[in-house]
């Protein structure tokens, strides 16, 4: 049921989408802070940190090693 | 004034090579803020890196310095080299997975060569715990061919009861004009793991001379990650992706331990009787979760973040994670970014908090209030200053971290009614970056 729920969901996603966004229009999305990564020490301290404290771990790419945390 | 189809051709091949030096971010995963003028020629290694720590202190527990140093050199062709040492040093008390009683309560230390009392009415905390942790990892990364890129990369890191390596690899395409990116990556991690005073069978009692499974235990992790990053608009670009892992061996926490209570009818009904059985948990988890992340671009209002990830394993935890952050430029240097979290969890199916004198014991147990119900939040505020237009930055953040728990589940009786059977616990962070 959360497979069917998960792929409905990415069909819904690509319908939103409109045409494609030409280079010349890319202005804003070529900002630093447009960037999925651009903030890679910050989410590296914050995975650290969440999975050192909590449950859940991962989703948005590999943490990069393991730790004893406990 | 309609342009005709041959002049919009020339424009559009014209914008597109003057366009490609700014073009960044979707197939790269980060981007410049570059002028042309002043770029450097497209031959030299450009090196970028970070120097960064954080603070992070619990009210009475645990307190951690982490100070990172990161080096990305950026050679020709888009082949970037990166690397980074990560210290992290942490002192404090750890709560050790016993509840709170009305009476003192003494616990052997991992070693076993020494004893700890607990006030009573006092969270049931280690204070020896200490540990120094080093970490080292570097990555290459790539373009295969006109729309492909590839990256490798290996970690490495070592505390005092534990050592851990792993390689990743992944593997990204480009399409529909640079506007869809899928990738797929995985990652193989493999853990040894000595406990001060050995790793004790799980469900054992405390004891100095508690029995043990050996000196060294092991661990492995792999994980599959799909991705895919759609730009949505010229303002708005989305990520999801779906993480699968599977870890085995050793999963246990060799310092937690469960207390054994009173059972109900009896006078002092709830109270520890003083034996504790160490955490027992399953040899292995396969988890899932699923993330969506969004950034959108207000114009001059700056930019929204936004992002959920839903996640479930077979250890019967489930979570839901929601982000949101707003980054305002307060000036053409300054900006500021609060930022908010919000976290539930549903407990493990081998989660307890506390085991009934006289009834038998269940196969795997655990205390550790990290895999209990919980909500956390986290409130966050950063501040930061760009000090030049290469990308050379520095930022301040701080955040207040609060976690709780269910203090009087329905499972309480006697005297345990009468104590927090999950205490709060609540951290304040501090984080400086600098980005050059």
């Amino acid at each position: 049921m959360k497979y069917v729920a998960a792929l409905v969901f990415l069909v819904a996603l690509q319908g939103c989408a409109t045409a494609p966004v030409e280079p010349w229009d890319k202005d804003l999305l070529s900002e630093e802070k447009m960037t999925f990564g651009s903030d890679a020490i910050q989410k590296s301290y914050e995975q650290h940190t969440y999975f050192s404290k909590e449950a859940t771990s991962g989703g948005s790419g590999f943490s990069g090693g393991g730790c004893g945390c406990n | 004034m309609q342009l005709k189809p041959k002049t919009i051709k020339k424009i559009k091949s014209s914008l597109a090579l003057a366009t490609t030096v700014l073009l960044t971010g979707v197939s790269q995963g980060h981007a410049q803020d570059t002028q042309i003028a002043d770029a450097p020629p497209p031959s030299a290694t450009k090196w970028t890196g970070a120097i960064a720590n954080l603070y992070y202190s619990e009210t009475d527990r645990v307190t951690a310095i982490e100070p990172v140093i990161n080096l990305n050199a950026e050679f020709s062709g888009e082949r970037k080299w990166s690397n980074k040492l990560v210290v992290d040093t942490l002192t404090g008390a750890s709560h050790n997975g016993a509840v709170m009683s009305r009476n003192p309560q003494t616990f052997t230390s991992p070693s076993g060569s020494s004893n700890y009392t607990i006030a009573p009415g006092n969270v049931t905390l280690d204070p020896t715990f200490k540990d120094t942790r080093i970490a080292l990892s570097s990555s290459w990364s790539q373009p295969l061919g006109e729309n492909y890129e590839w990256s490798v990369g290996g970690n490495g890191s070592k505390e005092y009861d534990f050592t851990s390596l792993s390689v990743n690899s992944s593997i990204s395409k480009n399409l529909n004009n640079k506007n869809t990116k899928l990738s797929l990556g995985v990652s193989g991690e493999f853990d040894s793991i000595n406990p001060v005073g050995g790793a004790p069978v799980g469900l054992a009692t405390m004891s100095p001379t508690k029995p043990t499974l050996g000196t060294t235990e092991s661990k492995q992790v792999f994980d599959l990650l799909l991705g895919w990053t759609q730009v949505m608009s010229r303002s708005w670009i989305v990520q999801l992706n779906y993480n699968l892992g599977h870890s085995s061996g050793y999963m246990n926490d060799p310092y937690k331990f469960t207390s054994e209570v009173v059972a109900p009818g009896a006078g002092n009904a709830g109270d520890p009787t003083g034996t504790y059985f160490y955490d027992k948990r399953p040899d292995s988890r396969t988890k899932h979760a699923l993330f969506i992340d969004s950034k959108y671009h207000l114009g001059g209002w700056g930019i929204v973040g936004t992002s959920y990830r839903y996640f479930f394993d077979d250890w019967g935890v489930t979570s839901h994670t929601a982000d949101i952050s707003y980054h305002v430029p307060i000036s053409s240097r300054w900006y500021v970014e609060p930022s908010f979290r919000y976290y539930i969890q549903n407990k493990a199916d081998f989660y307890r908090y506390f085991q009934v004198q006289g009834q038998s014991l269940p196969q795997e147990m655990s205390s550790d209030y990290r895999l209990g119900d919980m909500t956390a939040m986290t409130i966050g505020l950063e501040f930061g200053r760009k000090l030049d237009s290469y990308g050379k930055e520095i930022s301040f953040r701080a955040q207040l971290y609060t976690q709780q728990g269910d203090s009087s589940p329905s499972e309480a009786y006697g005297f345990l009614t009468s104590q927090d059977l999950y205490p709060k616990l609540t951290a304040v962070i501090g984080q400086v970056i600098y980005k050059f």
